[in-house]
C-alpha cells in the first residue's frame, strides 16, 4: 500500500504520478539495440544500476545492503519481509562471519 | 554542465600519482548550481579532504575515489562517470545512499578478447583501444560508461540523521561523528558502486536466468563466465537459465573461479583462525576467533609466552583480569591473556599493546562459539592496534587458567594450515555472494560475507575497510583484472606480461634484434654497441659476414664507430656502373682496416666479392 502526505500532515491517496514515482523500477523487457561497426550493444538505464542502501536495525547499528533490484531495495529499507529474509539468512549459513564488539 | 578529470586532483590534492596512472576518470558534474556538487554550505576541511563547502567535499570525494581507479586500472579511453548528489529515498531510519552502474553493454568490439560475450562498455572501449560510444555519436548510445547518483540529504533532519551523515575524508576516520553516530565513508561506497559499473555484476535476467541479450542476442555476459558452481561442476555460460536459477542459491558452493582472484585471494583472505598450546598441561590445538583490528593472524602466526594480565578492578572493569584499564604486570614481549566483558575488545588489546603485549587472547566469559572480534567503532583507535589478538571459548579459557596455574604456558596464536582460507572453497576459489532465497542484484554479483578479512565488493560494507581496492588488502581489482581490466601500464593494448616495452607504448611490438626488449624501450635496437642516440644505423644490417650479390666474403661484417656495419655501408652505395662499386667498397674495406675491424685477407676477400659482383 502506498500513501502520502498532504501539506496538513494527513494521510491521504497519492496522485498517479506520485504512484509512478514510487513504484519500483522493472527493467526495460525490450533493450533498445546499439551498434558500432560489427560490435553490437545493448543500452542500460538505471534500472540496472546497483543501489546501496542502509537502515538502521532494533539496536540502533546500520544494516547495508546493495543491491540493483529496486523492490529488493524498497522491501530492505521498509523492513518487510524481504529484509527479515537478509536478516534471517545469517544464520542458517555456516560460512557467514559475525562479529562482536565486546 | 561541468567535467572534472580525475587525474587532475592528484596535483591539485599533491596525492602521489605513480608513473603510470593509466585511466582517466572523468567526473561529469550533473547537478544544477547550488546544489549537490554545487552546494554553497560552508564545511570545514575533513581528513584530508581540502573542500570548504560541502559541493566542494562531495566533488573531491568523487574524485578521490575515481583517482583510485585511475591510478589502479589501464585504460586509453577516459571513462566518463555521470555523477549528480541529489534527494534519494529516505527516512529518519533508512535511505538509499546511491546509486551507479554502466550505461551500455556490447559484444563483439574490436580487439575483444572474449567474441559473442557481453563486456561492460568501459572495458569494451579499453580493449578496443577507442570509445565505444563517444560524445555525440550517431547511434544514440550513452556517451558516458557509467552513471552515479547519491544521496545529498544524508544527516539531515528525517533522513539519518543520527548517523552524523556522510563522511567525506579521504580517510577512513569516519567514526566517531561529532553527533556520536556512525558516518558512512562516501569514497568507500563511491569505490564500491563504481566496481559495479566497470565490471563486478552480471547481467543474467534474474527473473528466468536467460543471458540478457536473450533470444536475439543470447550471450553470456564476462562476468558470469567465471562463475563457477562446483557442484554441478560447470561455469554459468555452460549452464542451461533453469540451472543458473538453482546455482545462485547454492549457498557455499558457487564461486569466482577467475584465475587473477585465485592467485592473490591466499594474500588477501585469511586462514581460520588457531590457538595453539605447545607446552603441556593443556598441549594442543584449540578455536579461535579472529579480530577485525590489530595484524593479520596467518601460519605460522605468533609464538610466545602467554601470561595473565592484571589490571585494576575499578569501574571501568570491575575485575583484576578483564584488561578495561592499564596493565599493571609484566607483559612486555609476552602473549597477554584476559577475560571478555564490561568493555571492548579493542580496549583490552589496547591496553596489552600500550604495556608493551606482542599479542592478546581472550577468553570467552560465556559458553559459546569462538566468534571474531569487532573493533570499537572508533577508527582512529583501532588502526592504531598493531599486535595480533584471538578470543577463545570459555571452556579453552579454563585449560589455559589451569596451565597458567601449573607454570609457564607457551603458546601459538595464528591461523590454521589445514583450513580452507575464509571466503574460499578448498579449490581455491572465491566464494560468491548466493544467500537462499535469492536477493536480486546482491547475489552473485558480490563476493561472499564469510571474507575474512572484509572485502569491498561484499553486498555490506562494513566499517574496517580501508581505500585500497588490490591485495594484500582487496580483491576488487584482481577481479576486474579477470574481466578484461589487463594490466597495460602504457595503454598500447598489448597486456604488460606479454608486452616487450611495458612502461613505452608499442603496440606493433617491434623488436630490431630480437631480443627481450622492443625497439621503443632498447636502448640499442640492433645490438650493435652503439647506442641509438649515437647511431647513424640504428636498425643495421646485423647479418655476420659480408656478402655482396650471391658471394659471400666470410669477412666479418664489422660495426663502425658511427654504429653502421660494412653491409649498411656497402648497401648504402650509389654507383655510376661495376668500376664505381667497386672502387666504393674499396674505400669503405680501407677504412675499416684501418680502424682495425678487419684484417687485410678479410679485406681482400670483400673486394673479391665486389669484384664478382
Amino acid at each position: 500500500m502506498q500513501v502520502s502526505v498532504d501539506e496538513n500532515g494527513q494521510l491521504r491517496q497519492p496522485t498517479a504520478a506520485e504512484m509512478q514515482a514510487l513504484a519500483p523500477k522493472a527493467r526495460p523487457s525490450v533493450m533498445r539495440v546499439l551498434t558500432s561497426g560489427k560490435a553490437v550493444g545493448l543500452a542500460l538505464d538505471e534500472s540496472f544500476d546497483h543501489m546501496y542502501v542502509v537502515r538502521t536495525d532494533d539496536e540502533g547499528n546500520f544494516v547495508f545492503t546493495c543491491t540493483d533490484d529496486h523492490s529488493e531495495a524498497a522491501a530492505f529499507a521498509a523492513k518487510t519481509a524481504a529484509v527479515d529474509t537478509v536478516l534471517r539468512i545469517k544464520p542458517q549459513t555456516q560460512r557467514v562471519r559475525i562479529a562482536e564488539r565486546e | 554542465m561541468k567535467t572534472f578529470k580525475a587525474l587532475a586532483l592528484f596535483a591539485a590534492l599533491l596525492v602521489p600519482v605513480t608513473a603510470f596512472a593509466n585511466a582517466n576518470i572523468v567526473i561529469v558534474n550533473n547537478d544544477p548550481p547550488g546544489i549537490g556538487f554545487n552546494d554553497p554550505t560552508p564545511a570545514a576541511p575533513v581528513g584530508g579532504n581540502p573542500g570548504t563547502t560541502l559541493g566542494q567535499q562531495r566533488i573531491n570525494a568523487f574524485y578521490y575515489a575515481a583517482s583510485i581507479w585511475g591510478a589502479t586500472i589501464d585504460s586509453a579511453v577516459p571513462i566518463r562517470v555521470r555523477a549528480n548528489f541529489g534527494p534519494l529515498s529516505c527516512t529518519a531510519t533508512s535511505a538509499t545512499l546511491g546509486s551507479a552502474g554502466a550505461r551500455s553493454i556490447w559484444a563483439n568490439t574490436d580487439n575483444i578478447r572474449e567474441i559473442d560475450t557481453w563486456y561492460h562498455v568501459a572495458i569494451a572501449s579499453k580493449q578496443a583501444g577507442y570509445d565505444i560510444a563517444p560524445v555525440g555519436n550517431p547511434d544514440g548510445a550513452d556517451e558516458v560508461d557509467l552513471a552515479a547518483s547519491f544521496n545529498a540529504n544524508i544527516g539531515t533532519p528525517g533522513c539519518l540523521q543520527s548517523s552524523g551523515g556522510w563522511y567525506y575524508g579521504f580517510d577512513t576516520n569516519q567514526t566517531p561523528a561529532p553527533n556520536g553516530g556512525s558516518r558512512i565513508n562516501l569514497v568507500a561506497v563511491l569505490l564500491h558502486e563504481f566496481a559495479h559499473g566497470l565490471g563486478f555484476s552480471t547481467f543474467v535476467n534474474r527473473t528466468n536466468g536467460q543471458n540478457l541479450g536473450f533470444p536475439t542476442f543470447p550471450w553470456p555476459d564476462v562476468y558470469q563466465k567465471r562463475i563457477f558452481d562446483r557442484t554441478l561442476n560447470m561455469y554459468w555460460d555452460q549452464m542451461s537459465a533453469a540451472q543458473r536459477l538453482a546455482s545462485r542459491v547454492n549457498t557455499g558452493n558457487l564461486s569466482w573461479a577467475g584465475a587473477t582472484v585465485m592467485a592473490e585471494a591466499p594474500g588477501v583472505l585469511d586462514l581460520v583462525p588457531q590457538f595453539s598450546i605447545t607446552s603441556a598441561p593443556g598441549t594442543g590445538n584449540y578455536a579461535m576467533g579472529g579480530a577485525e583490528f590489530g595484524a593479520r593472524l596467518d601460519f605460522p602466526g605468533l609464538a610466545g609466552e602467554l601470561v595473565a594480565a592484571i589490571d585494576a578492578a575499578n569501574a571501568a572493569g570491575p575485575l583484576t583480569t578483564d584488561g578495561c584499564t592499564a596493565i599493571l604486570n609484566d607483559v612486555q614481549g609476552k602473549i597477554a591473556f584476559m577475560n571478555r566483558g564490561t568493555c571492548g575488545f579493542a580496549i583490552k588489546v589496547m591496553n596489552a599493546q600500550v604495556a608493551g603485549a606482542i599479542g592478546v587472547v581472550i577468553a570467552d566469559n560465556a559458553a559459546g562459539p569462538a566468534i571474531d572480534m569487532a573493533g570499537s567503532g572508533n577508527r582512529p583507535f583501532d588502526l592504531a592496534i598493531t599486535i595480533p589478538a584471538g578470543r577463545v571459548t570459555l571452556a579453552t579459557g579454563d585449560v589455559v587458567r589451569n596451565a597458567l596455574l601449573a607454570g609457564t604456558v607457551n603458546v601459538t596464536i595464528g591461523g590454521d594450515p589445514n583450513s580452507v582460507r575464509r571466503g574460499m572453497d578448498s579449490a581455491g576459489r572465491v566464494l560468491l555472494y548466493a544467500p537462499n532465497p535469492f536477493i536480486g542484484g546482491s547475489s552473485t554479483s558480490h563476493f561472499d560475507v564469510s571474507s575474512f578479512r572484509n572485502v569491498l565488493m561484499e553486498p555490506n560494507i562494513t566499517g574496517n575497510l580501508t581505500h585500497s581496492v588490490k591485495a594484500p588488502e582487496d580483491l576488487t581489482l584482481a577481479q576486474l583484472r579477470d574481466v578484461g581490466w589487463y594490466p597495460d601500464a602504457d595503454v598500447d593494448l598489448v597486456e604488460d606480461g606479454d608486452d616487450n616495452c611495458p612502461a613505452a607504448a608499442n603496440a606493433d611490438q617491434a623488436n630490431y634484434d630480437g631480443d627481450a626488449q622492443g625497439d621503443a624501450c632498447d636502448a640499442d635496437d640492433d645490438n650493435d654497441g652503439v647506442a641509438d642516440a649515437n647511431d647513424a644505423y640504428p636498425h643495421s644490417n646485423m647479418q655476420a659476414t659480408v656478402t655482396i650479390g650471391t658471394c659471400n666474403s666470410n669477412a666479418s661484417n664489422a660495426v663502425m664507430p658511427n654504429g653502421a656495419t660494412l653491409m649498411d655501408r656497402i648497401g648504402a652505395i650509389v654507383a655510376k656502373n661495376h668500376g664505381d662499386f667497386v672502387s666504393q667498397v674499396s674505400a669503405i674495406t680501407n677504412e675499416a682496416k684501418k680502424l682495425g675491424l678487419i684484417s687485410g685477407a678479410e679485406h681482400g676477400a670483400i673486394q673479391s666479392c665486389a669484384a664478382k659482383n
